[in-house]
């Protein structure tokens, strides 16, 4: 890549969660049975009329706040026209010179510094239904089978400059984009689910050119991971294009996971002439300046601001900070553990160590933690206050998870009580001496490590349940004695 | 002012079939109206506010709750094509 600079833009749509679709009282309940939540509206049957859910405009001035924008005087919404099966109008309802919000940007932290990315608008739009296709593949089948479920569902389209210069930095705008939707509670975000999806827009020019070189826009990018690689591979594909002397054609393309190259979706020849023409069943909106005020009063604590306050107020790594904001629930959960009397840094280590561990390996949120919050700071305090070790601590914690009782339960039951008490400390230390001779010899040789193999022998002879500060001291005493 | 081939793009992206002789005859009405827009384009609008609708109205929206839906069944029968809750179309491949 040293030749080339790579620009990438993204394109967002974002599902707003709201209880009834954009245009009717349909409901937006996802995994429903098929063609179950439609009506003449949402079906778009001739002399019907759409009337726009008011939480619809809340939700998307709320995003358009929280992302720096400039919210709209004046909006409307126009009609998108183009024929395919899942719009069953023929055409979209969006917004396309009057959008809600525009000019904005977001921060995002990238390598060793933060970068501010432009945000150029944010629109309101009705979903589209979903294709299902009878047979085995795409190819082989004869029909295709639609749902309307979702025609309908209140989707904002959040348009960034482009801005982004590497794979690495659209992943990470599109993390922080998904944490700010996520913290104003306007959206999901389950990328899995199809509520967070992700186009991506890629040219190459040269290092120090200004004007920007052929884009091909990349669709079906359906994780993270996949915006990722998506865009490193299409950055190779027209890098060896370009150094080959060739013409990068501007055209869309389709990231396919499993092979993971993209493939040509459509060429230029084929691009889409929409007609947008203003909707004369909706009429105009005009924006309130004191509601817009007011929805920003009621706006929480952002992303950066509360991982800003952990590292300031409470002396949290800039690490631990970023991994308890990137999510608002894992940040409220911090912040119960903290409310139920731990300490910053040891919940800190516990929920981005411990807990996540547990939670990646069965698949589940934070939301759904078998552990509550307040039985975690119950169990930092029994460390803090040396009923047991931390290492011990895994285990026990290992046992409120499968189990779900407390922990002073689980350590009285199971006997895990850190054993501090000097005799039959002190009986231990002088067996582990006794069996192992030349390790001593070795210590009174110089040899630092020997203490740790002593240590070690010592706490396996306790099953993990000795004091290792107190082991220390005394078996150094009794060393220095022999 | 508009020429055949432009009728037959715009009746393609309308998914309308022409023959030559309409063509012929759209090509000429289709530019009287857009001769007739011309002539409004020449009106002095320069103090006129941009309006996006006829009627002075604004701000009509409902609030966030829920309606009965159609019966899937009810919905379904108005379909020229269906299998069991689904609506059914030819085959569709790229986006
Ligand atoms: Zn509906």
């Amino acid at each position: 890549m040293n030749k080339w600079e790579m620009v990438i833009g993204l394109e967002v749509h974002s599902e707003l969660k709201t209880r009834s679709k954009i245009f009717c009282g349909c409901s937006t309940r996802f995994g429903s049975s098929p063609n179950s939540n439609i009506c003449p509206v949402c079906l778009g049957l001739p002399g019907v009329l759409p009337v726009l859910n008011q939480k619809v405009l809340e939700f998307a001035i709320k995003a358009g706040l929280a992302l720096n924008c400039r919210i709209a005087a004046h909006s409307k919404f126009d009609r998108k026209n183009y024929y395919y099966p899942d719009l069953p109008k023929n055409y979209q309802i969006s917004q396309y010179d009057l959008p809600i919000a525009e000019n904005g940007w977001l921060d995002v932290e990238v390598g060793d510094g933060i970068k501010r990315i432009g945000i150029t608008r944010i629109h309101m739009e009705e979903d589209a239904g979903k294709l299902v296709h009878a047979g085995s593949t795409i190819t082989s089948s004869s029909h295709s089978l639609v749902d309307y479920n979702r025609t309908g569902v209140p989707l904002i389209e959040i348009v960034s400059e482009p801005d982004l210069r590497s794979p690495e930095e659209a992943r990470a705008y599109l993390e922080k984009l998904k944490a700010i939707l996520e913290y104003i509670e306007v959206s999901d975000c389950k990328m899995e689910e199809g509520s967070l999806r992700c186009d991506a827009n890629i040219s190459l020019r040269r290092h120090g050119q200004t004007k920007f070189g052929i884009k091909t826009e990349i669709k079906n990018l359906t994780s993270f991971r996949a915006v990722q690689r998506g865009l490193e591979y299409e950055a190779g594909r027209q890098q060896t294009i370009l150094d080959e002397g060739g013409v990068i054609e501007q055209e869309t393309r389709s990231w396919d996971e499993e092979k993971g190259v993209t493939v040509l979706l459509r060429g230029k020849e084929h691009a889409h002439d929409y007609r947008y023409l203003p909707d004369p069943d909706l009429v105009p909106l005009e924006i309130d300046r004191q509601w817009v005020e007011e929805l920003k009063k009621q706006l929480p604590e952002l992303p950066s601001a509360r991982k800003q306050r952990y590292i300031e107020q409470m002396g949290l790594s800039d690490y631990d900070a970023g991994v308890l904001t990137a999510s608002r629930a894992t940040a409220d959960y911090f912040e119960q553990v903290l409310a139920a009397g731990a300490s910053p840094k040891g919940a800190a280590n516990w929920v981005t160590v411990e807990l996540a561990g547990k939670l990646n390996q069965s698949g589940l949120t934070i939301s759904q933690s078998p552990v509550p919050a307040a039985q975690l700071a119950q169990l930092l305090k029994l460390i803090d206050d040396r009923v047991i070790s931390g290492k011990i601590a895994k285990d026990v914690f290992a046992r409120m998870w499968q189990t779900g009782k407390e922990p002073e339960q689980i350590i009285r039951e199971e006997g895990l009580t850190q054993i501090s008490d000097d005799d039959s400390l002190r009986q231990m230390v002088e067996q582990v001496i006794s069996q192992h001779p030349q390790t001593v010899a070795d210590f009174h040789a110089g040899k630092e490590k020997a203490v740790g193999f002593l240590v070690g022998q010592i706490m396996k002879l306790s099953r993990g349940k000795a004091n290792p500060e107190i082991v220390n001291r005394m078996l150094r005493e009794k060393l220095l004695e022999g | 002012m508009i020429d055949e081939k432009t009728v037959r793009d715009v009746a393609r992206l309308s998914r309308l079939e022409v023959d030559d002789r309409q063509v012929e005859v759209l090509a000429r009405q289709m530019g009287d109206i857009i001769g007739y827009m011309d002539m409004l384009s020449r009106i002095d609008t320069e103090n006129v506010e941009p309006m996006a609708h006829v009627v002075p109205i604004s701000n009509v929206w409902r609030p966030d709750s829920l309606r009965p839906s159609m019966p899937n069944q009810e919905a379904i029968r108005l379909a020229p094509d269906a299998e069991g809750e689904y609506f059914r179309t030819p085959k569709v491949v790229s986006g």
